[in-house]
């Protein structure tokens, strides 16, 4: 070991600027991979949290593919029975997972009704916007599992529960937008009034139970639909609560994400509507933009950053194997000298590794302290970034045992003089 | 009774028909604690000689055999252990190392040797005094003159005590003075027990030794 740690010792002064280069490059190269690593991490991370494999699901809209039937569809009527039972069984299959799609509902706004005033970017232009001051807008849900199916999470209070979507006295639970949280808060109670010739009516209130996470979007046939400007009510909050309602938002635009994506639809609901003698259903592919252009993103990002980190990766190896070979070559008298004094080649090979390896983790410091004081934690499993370390390192190294290896003493030893 | 011997030695320098042959079916002859000089003429061959005795190059053909047994080396690293056993070298350049004091250059020697480190410590300082250079034991070589960089090389050499220190032109590079007192060191070593082979090309050197080896071209 007295070799080892003297050789370590005499090659730290005696070649200092080739270890000042070495510490600098990889210092530079683990740094940069540092960085690309961490954002392709952070990206991936924001990927997989906001579009979530619940939100990625293929999934399909289903419609009558005779809209004007919608019209026999009367509560009491023999037909109305037997598309309940179609309802019933779309919703418990266990091929799939089915939800009522949401319907959009405005919101009269009145200063008096919230407790703080909400901006005008945030109202809704109608046609009839004479016949009341302001609109708000607002999707009216039929069950939780719209909020489940569709990655939408609360970054503060709680999201929808059964509990929430019957009939219930008092005020009715409202999930609001990530944008209108400077304006609402949790427990706040909103009063919903038209108020015309001074007469109020159409007085609803809905306490606020939760804020959407920032950047919440819902997917829709049409494509991606921005809800963080919008109040999220139980569809009770309309009075559309009732089992007509449900029957309709299901058989005209509800949503089967099925559990098996080879599995035809078509044909299971066509053999849930012979059962039964229904009007058949047509399919519809839903269309999801973000969640589609998030993934070529992705893709994109990851494909650049690995040729980014094989560059890097290149750049580190190709730069520090130079100039550990030319110090080595450099150091070749002295080499010579410990062979010829009994020192063994393995320790001598020995010894220049550990000294690589003493500059080379000194060179991940920088990147260590940028770490902390920028992000406080690692986001991606340090390991990676070890091994990529480490890797070039020792990739670097390798030139160096053949180039011992094929030491001539003879050589050297009389060349050793001049 | 021949310490070294070495039959039908053949060397030669590059390949093929570019191949320059120094060393022709060579016999030689080394007793155990002789004091042999050999010389010659510039190009015939002295330094290979030497550095096939010291496993640092390997010949083409022939045997070597050490105390009778027969050595086949390969590889830089068979060299490495048989000199670690048997042989130093001294060299005209002194082969030190700048960055080491005195002190280390001499203790390398023992680096490899199964000593504690104490009896190291005591090893070198005991051969430090004799060579009278204690007091210089914390310098560097580029602070030393050329006879104390000699005498550096020759404590290097002698600290682990080996059967057999090759010398290659050991005072080439010396003023008469140190290279008096260079030579009165090696006589002191033979006269002690240890095998010494001196290449020299100065006559008054080859004469203070038991016997001379002298090499014609190839």
């Amino acid at each position: 070991m007295s070799f080892i740690l003297r050789n370590i010792r005499r090659m730290s002064f005696a070649h200092w600027k080739s270890n000042l280069l070495i510490f600098i490059e990889m210092a530079v190269c683990t740094a940069i991979f540092f960085i690309m690593l961490h954002n392709y991490t952070l990206a991936q991370h924001t990927y997989d949290q906001k579009l979530s494999g619940t939100v990625r699901a293929q999934r399909v809209a289903i419609n009558l593919q005779d809209v004007t039937k919608f019209g026999e569809l009367l509560p009491g009527s023999t037909l109305y029975d037997v598309a309940q039972k179609v309802q019933r069984d779309i919703l418990e299959s266990p091929d799939w997972v089915a939800y009522e799609t949401f319907s959009l509902t405005s919101i009269p706004y009145s200063r008096d009704g919230f407790p703080t005033e909400i901006p005008e970017e945030f109202m809704e232009e109608f046609g009839y916007s004479d016949f009341c001051d302001t609109l708000l807008r607002g999707m009216l849900l039929y069950s939780p599992t719209y909020m489940t199916q569709n990655g939408l999470r609360v970054s503060e209070g709680r999201n929808f529960e059964d509990a929430d979507f019957e009939e219930i006295d008092g005020p009715s639970p409202v999930i609001i937008g990530s944008e209108l949280s400077p304006y609402l808060n949790v427990g706040d109670v909103i009063t919903s009034s038209n108020t015309m010739d001074g007469i109020n009516f159409f007085d609803r209130q809905a306490v606020v139970i939760g804020i959407l996470e920032k950047d919440s979007f819902t997917v829709v046939q049409e494509g991606d639909v921005d809800i963080n400007k919008t109040f999220v009510l139980p569809a009770a909050f309309a009075d559309q609560g009732g089992s007509e309602f449900r029957l309709q938002a299901l058989l005209s635009g509800g949503v089967i994400v099925p559990h098996d994506k080879n599995l035809d639809i078509q044909d299971k609901l066509n053999q849930i509507t012979a059962k039964y003698g229904f009007y058949p259903f047509s399919i519809q592919p839903v269309n999801m933009n973000e969640v589609i252009d998030a993934t070529i993103v992705s893709q994109k990002n990851l494909v650049l950053l690995s040729v980014l980190a094989i560059l890097t990766s290149s750049l580190a190896i190709l730069s520090v194997g130079t100039v550990l070979l030319r110090r080595t070559r450099k150091d070749t008298p002295n080499i010579c000298i410990f062979l010829m004094s009994g020192i063994p080649l393995g320790k001598i090979m020995t010894s220049i590794l550990i000294d690589l390896l003493f500059w080379g983790s000194l060179a991940l410091l920088p990147t260590l302290v940028l770490s902390w004081t920028e992000y406080r934690a690692f986001l991606f499993p340090m390991w990676q970034l070890l091994l990529f370390h480490y890797g070039a390192l020792l990739i670097a190294y390798i030139p160096i045992i053949p180039t011992l290896g094929r030491i001539n003493l003879d050589y050297n030893i009389r060349a050793g003089g001049e | 009774m021949a310490l070294i011997q070495l039959e039908k030695l053949s060397k030669s320098y590059g390949r093929g028909n570019k191949a320059v042959p120094v060393l022709i079916n060579l016999d030689f002859t080394f007793n155990a604690g002789e004091m042999l000089a050999i010389t010659g003429k510039s190009g015939s061959g002295k330094t290979t000689l030497l550095n096939l005795i010291g496993a640092v190059d390997f010949a083409d053909s022939g045997r070597y055999l050490f105390n009778g047994e027969e050595k086949r080396f390969r590889s830089v690293s068979d060299g490495v252990r048989f000199r670690a056993k048997n042989i130093s070298f001294i060299v005209q350049h002194f082969a030190l190392i700048d960055d080491f004091t005195v002190y280390e250059n001499v203790l390398m020697s023992l680096w490899e040797t199964p000593t504690k480190p104490h009896e190291r410590k005591k090893k070198v300082l005991e051969v430090l005094e004799r060579l009278e250079i204690l007091d210089l034991k914390d310098k560097y070589p580029p602070q030393l003159s050329g006879g104390e960089k000699q005498r550096t090389a020759i404590a290097r050499a002698i600290v682990r005590k080996p059967a057999i220190i090759l010398a290659d032109e050991p005072t080439g590079a010396l003023d008469a003075a140190a290279e008096k007192n260079t030579m009165d060191i090696l006589k002191e070593l033979h006269a002690e027990g240890t095998g010494i082979i001196i290449v020299t090309h100065d006559p008054e050197i080859a004469a203070q030794c038991d016997r001379v080896f002298e090499l014609s071209k190839g």
